[in-house]
């Protein structure tokens, strides 16, 4: 396991996420109150990225609901942009299958974001 | 080592290939919400109704709603954005990598509106709306006109008003509580939409939500039954009922589109029609247009109208784990003749062109049908 920088810890506020790729594996990093974890970016169901997930929609001042996904920082999980499925982000998995993603150490070191691979 | 970081607009998950091809995507929603925006095109005496306090009560009185069914946002409608304008729509084809879009209504819960006059007041002004705000900003933006189905006279009138417009390219309504789409009475809606060469598109609607006064209805308790299988449920029915009251013997060139009515169904309703229709077939006579045209078997087998004269829209797309099994449904499915690709944009339920990229069970010539061959076909384009 190797210790990666990916971003500084002011790129990523708090309930928001960035996508990274590391030597070709793709995580997605999101801050929850603080703390950083970090998920497989690319859903298992449809292949759409986790890290879209608080993409600015067209017209957004028009939109009734949050969206495309949602980041849970009180329970620490979020849904995927693409059909809703949501991901516990300690464990990786969906609550309702059991079905989960790969989740990834993520540590901080002098305002670095680092993930172990 | 390399690390990237990505724009929460790069990289969304859609691949190259599909902007390397050309896609025309049939079910493109605008906004949910734009009610007001068609007030410029309305009567004033409906504009006074529907503009006060809770003034659209009769739009938004919905039964069922995923807002408990899922964590991503509620209602779903506009995940992915909310569309007004032809600009809107352009962003959106950018986004998705679409090149033909065949513009859909977003307010799906007209049909349950009590009032025909205000709701056929709304189709009209819809399409004014459509043709000047929406198609008119680029020549591959085309529109469904949506028509008022509760009424055939009405929908003739509208579809003589706008139909021959060249932006438009098919004839929008819903699935709804039930329309008796077999009655003879719409058989001058299907000469028209023959004379004008457009499809009659059915999509998914909050009138066709199981009914709570009913006993069927006041059972079901979730969002899985209401969506799932109650508006698939009317696009079954439909299908039959206009099968065997003969209406695709006196029009065999009728198409109809549904959208949003499922299709995993065909292979049970086409060998359960063919059953039945061998064991029981002497009251086709007696259907209406049946009997006036002194006709009393149906001229093909009844499956073959569903396959012959149905196209369905493959959002939501319900892809089987097992890739042998797809294979096998597409085939049973007759996809290459029947399917056409639809997004559902902007909803949660939303599919993007990525499914059909690369998937083992759709070689290139199934490709070219769903993509673009069958919209072409079935279309106005
Ligand atoms: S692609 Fe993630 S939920 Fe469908």
């Amino acid at each position: 396991m190797t210790k990666h920088t990916v971003a500084s810890v002011d790129e990523i506020p708090e309930g928001e996420v960035m996508g990274v790729e590391v030597d070709g594996i793709e995580i997605a990093i999101v801050n929850i109150g603080g703390e950083f974890y970090g998920i497989q970016n690319v859903c298992l169901h449809r292949r759409q990225r986790l890290h879209t997930a608080t993409q600015e929609r067209i017209n957004e001042e028009d939109c009734i609901t949050e969206g495309p996904g949602v980041i849970n920082q009180e329970e620490c999980w979020m849904t995927c942009p693409g059909h809703d499925w949501k991901f516990d982000l300690k464990t990786g998995e969906n609550p309702a299958t059991g079905k989960r993603m790969r989740t990834f150490e993520v540590s901080t070191e002098d305002n670095e974001i680092q993930v172990e691979i | 080592m390399s690390v990237r970081k990505f724009e929460p607009s790069e990289n969304t998950g859609i691949p190259e290939e599909v902007y390397d091809e050309f896609i025309i995507d049939t079910d493109v929603h605008l906004d949910l919400q734009m009610l007001d925006d068609l007030y410029p095109y309305m009567d004033d005496r409906i504009v006074d109704k529907l503009d006060r306090p809770l003034g659209d009560y009769q739009f938004s009185a919905i039964d069922w709603l995923p807002t408990w069914g899922n964590e991503g946002g509620g209602v779903g409608v506009d995940s992915n954005g909310a569309a007004k304008t032809g600009e809107d729509i352009l962003e959106m084809m950018e986004q998705i990598g679409i090149d033909v879009p065949l513009v859909t209504p977003g307010m799906n819960s007209l049909p349950q509106v009590n009032y025909p006059r205000m709701k056929e007041e709304v189709c009209r002004a819809y399409n004014d709306y459509l043709l000047e705000k929406v198609t008119s900003v680029h020549e591959n933006i085309r529109g469904q006109a949506m028509i008022p189905l509760w009424d055939p006279e009405a929908t003739v009138e509208e579809l003589e008003r706008i139909g021959d417009e060249d932006d438009i390219a098919g004839a929008y309504a819903w699935f709804g509580k039930y329309w008796r789409l077999g009655n003879p009475e719409y058989d001058k809606v299907y000469e028209k939409l023959l004379e004008l060469d457009l499809p009659l598109t059915l999509h998914l609607d909050v009138a066709s939500y199981p009914d709570p006064s009913t006993p069927n209805g006041g059972a079901i308790r979730t969002w899985i039954e209401a969506i799932g299988f109650a508006p698939a449920m009317h696009a079954m029915m439909n299908a039959v009922n206009m099968i065997v009251t003969g209406v695709f013997d006196k029009y065999p060139e009728l198409n109809v589109v549904y959208q949003e009515g499922g299709y995993h169904w065909l292979p049970f309703v086409a060998y359960r029609i063919d059953e039945f229709y061998q064991h029981t077939p002497e009251d086709i006579q007696l259907a209406e247009r049946m009997y006036d045209q002194g006709k009393k078997y149906l001229d093909r087998m009844p499956s073959e109208y569903l396959f012959d004269n149905f196209y369905f829209s493959t959002q939501p797309v319900c892809l089987p784990d097992s890739n042998r099994h797809y294979e096998w449904l597409l085939e049973i499915e007759q996809a290459e003749n029947t399917m056409i690709f639809a997004t559902d944009w902007p909803h949660s339920t939303n599919d993007p062109p990525t499914w059909i990229i690369d998937n083992p069970a759709i070689d290139e010539e199934l490709k070219d049908s769903l993509f673009r061959g069958n919209a072409q076909e079935v279309f106005r384009i």
